[in-house]
């Protein structure tokens, strides 16, 4: 088991390192949505929302930005890998589980990096006020851990198309939906103060990300290894 | 996997200084297994409406080398992607086989196998050493840093060099997906055109390797319209394209 | 073509010729609704039966392939996502005439609308991922595979997206109580349509994965 870890932590310890050293998906993701969040703040501000809109549509707001920066930079860990021609290499090496941990920790990392550094920001520029901040916390790891698993098995279904770029967001779309739906409502319940919504939508997503882990790690060797 | 005392004993000998760059080679580690041996029968292989091959057979035997010819888009690569399991034919059986008689499953052929081939690469934005200790951690080994270095300079490689592999000229590139491929001391070595890319020099090396190779009872096949890759080889498949 | 093959077909086109007349000239217009637009309702709810049928179905094969690898399950898979395309449009399509009618709006989120909609969107990526696989293996593999991620996700629309969102959508289907929504009337001809546009989506699901298994058999000829 420890082995299985150590291999794991090996493919995601490379990818972040060869990640540090080109930045590609880093930048993607922080132009992303800092100039999403540039926008959105320059044009609704924290004074243009009525006070009792305002948990809900800087709910959906703070996801949108999210959701669409991790489809700009997430499907890189395995489109890289077929790009550069390393993937096949890999596929010797590794067991497929492997892999699947190693890029799904890596896309972790990513999302929590961006959310360390957009949350903070998105609550200052826009005047977002939370009741309960441990909680909104809470929804934000659990919600970014749920996106990452889905969009790790989709960025692995998509590496081995064809038209890579806009087939991520085709695909991802559908899963994620219903994910965007709870994390707003949940993010919305944090911002109120509603502890029973909030616990309702935190054992959704909970439930989600965990029904997307299983069937994603029983999927992912078919998909790798054909 | 882990090395034996002998392959340590064999790493830590010290190699005469010579004037050669290229060090004459010798064996590096000894196969693991009692020898694989690779047998394949009718194997076809179609994309949609375009067919590669229609019926291919032959085998691979420890001790031996295959060779595999053909004109340019025959379907070489395939083939030898095919054969390590990385593809799986339209038709036909690929089985890999121990000395015992046993049929080998197929996840677990990556791990008795080393490639070098022209579509398959290693890691651009890490440097050589790197990309050895990647390979040896992401398939469970424990080797030691004095043997990464060991494998590199019998390639030809400098070890100490810090520039990515990205700042590599091709045969440099080229000796360290060999050295990869030897990393694990598999049992079975593909070549997909191994010695393009490689100087005069560099060529008569991996000619010695591969005599080796085969010298120490490992399974070698050779994916090649090089005219002295193909005097290595005993058995022959011709793909006609 | 055989005599039974024959005499099913004919018998689905009596069947459904009967239902079209029914649900326009025998029945009444129903009394909640404005003008005609309760008609609707025999068109609309087998179609987003057959729509949702047609996904599982679908995953089903899906599953069946990746399990036994047999290209007659791709077939399957591939054919009953069509039909479920199909179905999900016209589903969609009469849903949002019926919404204008009834409520002014051809369209306000609410969860059936939402979840078709997901439906459509799951639909739509599913082709979308064919037609960007060469391979005929791959992309039999990759899409089944996306088939059952969908499949996975399909359940928490259902359960969760309609208790946070109120519906507009009156339940005819969840609402066990007969006396509130239709009269036997209606339920018998509301059946009837459902069982035609049952019986009409498996002729089309056996004619596509027919002209299916010809294609592949031309291809295998290649070889």
């Amino acid at each position: 088991m420890s082995r299985w870890l150590a291999e794991a932590l090996a493919v995601a310890a490379k990818d972040l390192r060869a990640e540090f050293r080109t930045r590609v998906a880093l930048n993607s993701l922080a132009l992303f949505a800092l100039t999403t969040l540039a926008a959105v703040s320059y044009t609704i501000g924290p004074y243009r929302l009525a006070e009792e809109d305002r948990p809900f549509l800087l709910s959906v707001l703070l996801w949108i930005v999210i959701f669409f920066a991790a489809l700009a930079g997430l499907d890189r860990s395995f489109v890289k890998e077929e790009e550069s021609h390393t993937a096949p290499l890999l596929r010797l090496a590794a067991a497929p589980t492997v892999v699947w941990a190693g890029k799904l920790l890596y896309n972790l990392v990513l999302i929590f990096v961006l959310m360390a550094m957009l949350a903070p920001l998105f609550c200052v520029l826009m005047g977002f006020e939370i009741a309960m901040p441990w909680r909104f916390v809470a929804v934000l790891a659990v919600g970014g851990y749920a996106l990452a698993v889905i969009t790790t098995i989709v960025a692995a279904i998509i590496a081995q198309a064809l038209t890579r770029g806009a087939l991520f967001s085709v695909l991802s779309l559908p899963l994620l939906l219903p994910l965007l739906i709870i994390v707003i409502e949940g993010t919305t319940a944090v911002a109120t103060g509603d502890l029973a919504s909030y616990t309702q939508s935190l054992r959704a997503i909970v439930a989600m990300a965990g029904a997307m882990t299983i069937v994603s790690a029983f999927l992912f060797p078919i998909v790798w290894r054909d | 996997m882990f090395l034996s005392s002998i392959q340590k004993r064999v790493l830590n000998h010290e190699i005469p200084a010579t004037d050669n760059m290229y060090p004459v080679p010798r064996g590096i580690f000894p196969p693991v297994s009692g020898g694989i041996s690779i047998s394949f029968s009718d194997v076809a292989k179609r994309y949609d409406l375009r067919v590669v091959f229609r019926s291919v057979s032959g085998e691979a035997l420890p001790g031996e080398a295959l060779v595999i010819t053909g004109p340019n888009g025959s379907g070489k690569s395939t083939l030898l992607a095919i054969l390590c399991g990385l593809l799986r034919p339209t038709k036909g059986d690929v089985r890999y086989l121990r000395q015992d008689g046993d049929d080998l499953p197929r996840d677990e052929w990556g791990r008795h196998i080393g490639v070098v081939a022209p579509s398959m690469a290693v890691y651009e934005e890490l440097t050589a050493l790197e990309n050895l200790r990647f390979y040896a951690r992401v398939r469970g080994l424990s080797i030691e840093e004095a043997e990464h270095r060991a494998l590199l300079e019998r390639v030809g490689l400098d070890p100490d060099r810090v520039t990515p592999v990205r700042g590599y000229s091709t045969g440099m590139a080229q000796r360290l997906k060999i050295a990869q491929a030897l990393l694990h001391s598999p049992s079975v070595l593909f070549f997909d055109e191994a010695s393009s890319n490689l100087d005069p020099s560099g060529q008569d090396w991996l000619e010695e390797q591969v005599r080796s190779l085969i010298d120490e009872g490992r399974t070698v096949v050779l994916a090649t319209n090089d005219r002295r890759e193909m005097t290595w080889g005993s058995r022959n498949v011709t793909l006609v394209g | 073509m055989n005599r039974v093959g024959l005499a099913l077909k004919w018998f689905l086109f009596v069947w459904m010729m009967i239902v079209i007349w029914a649900a326009f000239m025998w029945i009444p217009s129903a009394q909640g609704f404005k003008g005609e637009s309760s008609r609707i309702v025999f068109f609309h709810v087998p179609t987003a039966w057959v729509a949702t049928l047609a996904f599982l179905v679908s995953c089903i094969a899906s599953a069946l392939y990746l399990w036994r690898r047999e290209p007659k399950y791709d077939f399957g898979a591939a054919v009953s996502n069509g039909l479920g395309l199909l179905y999900a449009v016209l589903a969609t399509v009469t849903g949002a005439i019926f919404a204008k009618i009834m409520w002014g709006a051809y369209w306000n989120w609410d969860p059936r609308q939402t979840s078709i909609t997901i439906l459509l969107l799951i639909y739509a990526a599913y082709f979308a991922l064919r037609s960007a696989v060469a391979d005929p293996e791959k992309r039999a593999t990759l899409s089944a595979v996306y088939s059952i991620l969908a499949f996975v996700t399909v359940p928490f629309l259902m359960f969760i997206v309609p208790r946070i969102y109120f519906s507009l959508h009156p339940d005819v289907i969840t609402n066990a109580d007969p006396d509130n929504s239709l009269d036997p009337a209606h339920l018998k001809v509301l059946l009837a349509s459902l069982a035609g546009f049952t019986g009409l989506s498996v002729w089309l699901y056996s004619v596509g994965t027919r002209i299916e298994e010809i294609r592949h058999r031309r291809r295998q000829e290649v070889l």
